[in-house]
């Protein structure tokens, strides 16, 4: 049997070791094979030794906080034959390893074609931002029915720029997380691509509620939008891109937008009136668009009498 | 000066006896003296018949009670009005809304009386009109003569009003008779003394002493309101209604009003008002009047907003949350040269955006049931929403919410929005086709 790996799992990234010694004593006490410099590892952890037939043998040495696999103390030795054989001596987390263990795909730096090219090209990065920058000039203009001052406008348009930067950061700042690296490119690509998309959406999403005459197309898209789309965008980010642990990053993705998704959620319940709660307002779909598209048909004064006006008739008899 | 058959007779108190007859052996002196002596005596006469607040005070303190709502735990008055002796000894006439805790929580509050020499006893409620502000209670012991009620005296004419305002004790407040309102739908008579939080419930009088009016309302300083006593005849009824009943009763003597108000509405002729190119109905009420709404135009405006308000003035108190019988309507006309139809939309959907303003919570009324159609009105196409809730404590009375935005225009939008509290649906129903019918397009 070739030599197995020792992997020790640490903030800074995985030291390796190969075992060409009959035996490896890690520990903190720095006559040890491998050193280790976590306090809740004893200064003699444990040790692995290579037996007569050539398995090895993975024995605790210390009593304090001892051997865990699998997050069960383990007392007595234990012969290393599934591998990776996964431990952790006190706080550190280390794995055995076979030395023909497949490793991670080689991360590209420049990409040959293919969708996720997007992420990781400055020149997608900086022409994301600018459709952004367009989307959002665009919403601007739309909302603004005044006489455009240079000034006003660009106020408007530098906040909201400021906006997408910072979440561009913060995005900075988790990938550094999970990954161990900054990566300005791919984190503004995904901020602009995740706010362009969010900007259209909500340009969009009156016109359906006007075609058809409900609140209900805007509910469904806010629901999908904070509850799958943007949490499964994020997981996707970190694991695909980043190569982050698929567990950790969903769990990190959860939590980071836990708060979010329950605030909009909330908000999402009250404006679109689905629990039927009392409220002091009255729902009802009050977007207009300059083209009359729409499934409803319209009709005279005497239908309108006697068709809808009844339907609303608190008095059940009526309706 | 007009005499009625209530004229106090010419022979006063004050101990002089005009009809005095003065003989004369001159037939042409006498008729110089008897002349002279009319002259006198008319002269005379206006100080006899003509009462001063002091004297109005003193003949008629005895007949004016304060009540009290009073909470059965705690012992102490939760609010504080005034009643006089109306009709029978044992009965008092004060406001509806005087009592109106009462009605609202009779387990938890009770009515008394309090005389001006400090004498204190229970009340029972005998009757109400919610409509009018009225009510009646009574006592077990009468309380003395009830007071002569009138008609109310000409405008201008003087005015006394008596009650015992922010619980400073009797008072009389002089004033003059600003004439019956019509935009009260003729329900209220004008004061311009000064009426205070106290008075509610108490007389009013002219000045020979009879009772013309209740006290309501005031609006602000010498801007006040009093019921007429023709109102008050109603009230005069033999059965007493059990208090589980007057949600009952009162729901019913809105909801009759309700539907008589507006079907005279709805069967009446309106005024038409252009607004750009709308011609609309303008106030369809002597009950309602039209104000200018339109906001201030800026320079950076790309857009024009002109808007027309109109409201109604006899909304009914029904509790410190409900008040009903309101009607609101306005019409919102927008337009513009520069704005792309894309801009100008955006603008015109963040104005349609109709919302009942109250202050009834989930006690009080349901929650908005709502439907949105799209109608033709006058050739135009009209998004149209119309929304309804009942009222939990007074079942079948309905807030109504009524908008209708124009589509179809690049450039141009209007938007009629109509409330209506505390209604009868059918009937507010039948005013918005009528109002609708109403709508002209100019071209």
């Amino acid at each position: 049997m070739a030599s197995l790996i020792v992997e020790i799992q640490s903030r800074h990234g995985a030291q390796y070791h190969r075992i060409d010694t009959p035996s490896l004593r890690l520990g903190r006490a720095l006559d040890n094979d491998i050193i280790l410099a976590d306090p809740s590892v004893s200064p003699y952890h444990c040790i692995v030794h290579r037996n007569d037939n050539g398995s090895y043998t993975l024995k605790s040495l210390a009593d304090e906080n001892g051997i865990r696999i699998g997050g069960r103390r383990i007392e007595d030795p234990v012969t290393v034959d599934h591998l990776p054989l996964v431990f952790d001596a006190g706080r550190t987390r280390i794995r055995i390893l076979d030395p023909a263990h497949i490793v991670a795909p080689t991360r590209m730096i420049s990409c040959h074609g293919g969708s996720v090219c997007m992420f990781g090209h400055w020149g997608w990065a900086l022409l994301l931002f600018a459709l952004l920058t367009l989307i959002s000039a665009f919403d601007n203009y739309l909302s603004t029915p005044l006489t455009l001052t240079w000034e006003s406008f660009w106020r408007d348009q530098a906040i909201i720029m400021m906006v997408a930067l910072g979440l561009v950061v913060s995005l900075l700042i988790i990938n550094r997380i999970t990954s161990h690296r900054w990566d300005l490119p791919s984190s503004l690509s995904f901020v602009s691509l995740l706010l362009a998309t969010a900007l259209v959406l909500d340009l969009m999403i009156p016109y359906a509620d006007y075609f058809f005459t409900s609140p209900l197309p805007g509910f469904i898209v806010g629901l999908a939008w904070s509850l799958i789309l943007l949490p499964w965008a994020m997981a996707w980010f970190l694991v695909r891109l980043h190569h982050g642990n698929t567990a950790a990053s969903i769990v990190f993705v959860v939590v980071l937008l836990l708060p979010a998704a329950y605030y909009q959620l909330k908000e999402i319940v009250s404006h679109y009136d689905l629990l039927n709660t009392f409220s002091k307002r009255s729902f009802y779909s009050d977007t207009l668009s300059p083209w009359d598209r729409r499934l409803q048909s319209t009709l005279s004064i005497d239908e309108f009498s006697a068709m809808s006006i009844p339907t609303v008739s608190p008095d059940t008899a009526d309706r | 000066m007009a005499s009625s058959p209530e004229d106090p007779p010419l022979f006063h108190s004050r101990g002089r006896y005009p009809g005095a007859v003065i003989r004369n052996r001159h037939p042409a002196l006498f008729a110089l003296r008897l002349t002279a002596l009319l002259i006198l005596l008319c002269a005379a006469a206006a100080p006899v018949l003509a009462l001063d607040s002091q004297a109005i005070f003193e003949r008629n303190e005895q007949a004016v009670y304060q009540i009290h709502v009073v909470n059965r735990d705690t012992g102490k008055k939760s609010s504080i009005g005034s009643g006089f002796i109306f009709d029978r000894p044992q009965h008092l006439a004060t406001n509806y809304h005087v009592v109106s805790q009462f009605i609202e929580k009779p387990d938890r509050y009770e009515l008394r009386f309090v005389a001006s020499d400090g004498t204190e006893g229970p009340l029972r409620l005998v009757a109400v009109d919610a409509v009018h502000d009225l009510a009646l209670v009574e006592a077990d012991a009468p309380f003395g003569d009830p007071l002569q009620v009138s008609e109310p005296p000409p405008k201008g004419a003087a005015l006394y009003a008596m009650g015992n305002p922010l619980d400073l004790g009797l008072t009389i407040a002089a004033g003059t008779n600003g004439g019956v309102l019509s935009q009260t739908d003729d329900s209220r008579i004008l004061f311009s003394g000064s009426l205070n939080a106290g008075m509610s419930g108490g007389p009013t009088f002219d000045e020979r002493g009879t009772v013309v009016g209740i006290n309501v309302s005031t609006a602000r300083n010498d801007i006040s309101f009093i019921v007429p006593t023709r109102y008050l005849q109603s009230l005069s009824v033999a059965n007493v209604v059990p208090a589980e009943d007057f949600r009952r009763v009162i729901t019913q003597q809105i909801r009759e009003y309700q539907i008589r108000y507006l079907q005279g509405m709805i069967d009446g002729a309106w005024p038409s008002t252009d607004l750009r190119r709308m011609r609309v109905p303008g106030a369809i009420s002597p009950t309602v009047r039209c104000w200018d709404a339109s906001p201030k135009p800026k320079d950076e405006h790309l857009y024009r907003r002109f808007s027309i308000s109109c409201k109604n003035e006899n909304d009914i108190y029904l509790s410190d949350t409900l008040e009903v019988g309101k009607i609101l309507y306005e019409y919102l006309w927008i337009e513009s040269d520069h704005l792309e139809p894309l801009r100008f939309y955006r603008l015109y959907q963040a104005l349609n955006n109709s919302q009942f303003s109250s202050k009834a919570d989930k006690d009080d009324v349901e929650r908005f049931r709502c439907d949105t159609q799209f109608v033709d009105l006058s050739g135009q196409t009209f998004k149209t929403t119309v929304c309804a809730r009942g009222y939990k404590n007074y079942p079948g009375l309905s807030d109504l919410l009524f908008s209708a935005a124009m589509v179809g225009h690049d450039r141009q939008g209007f938007i009629f929005n109509l409330d209506l509290s505390g209604t009868d649906f059918s009937a507010a129903s039948r005013l918005i086709v009528r109002m609708l019918e109403g709508l002209q397009w100019l071209p």
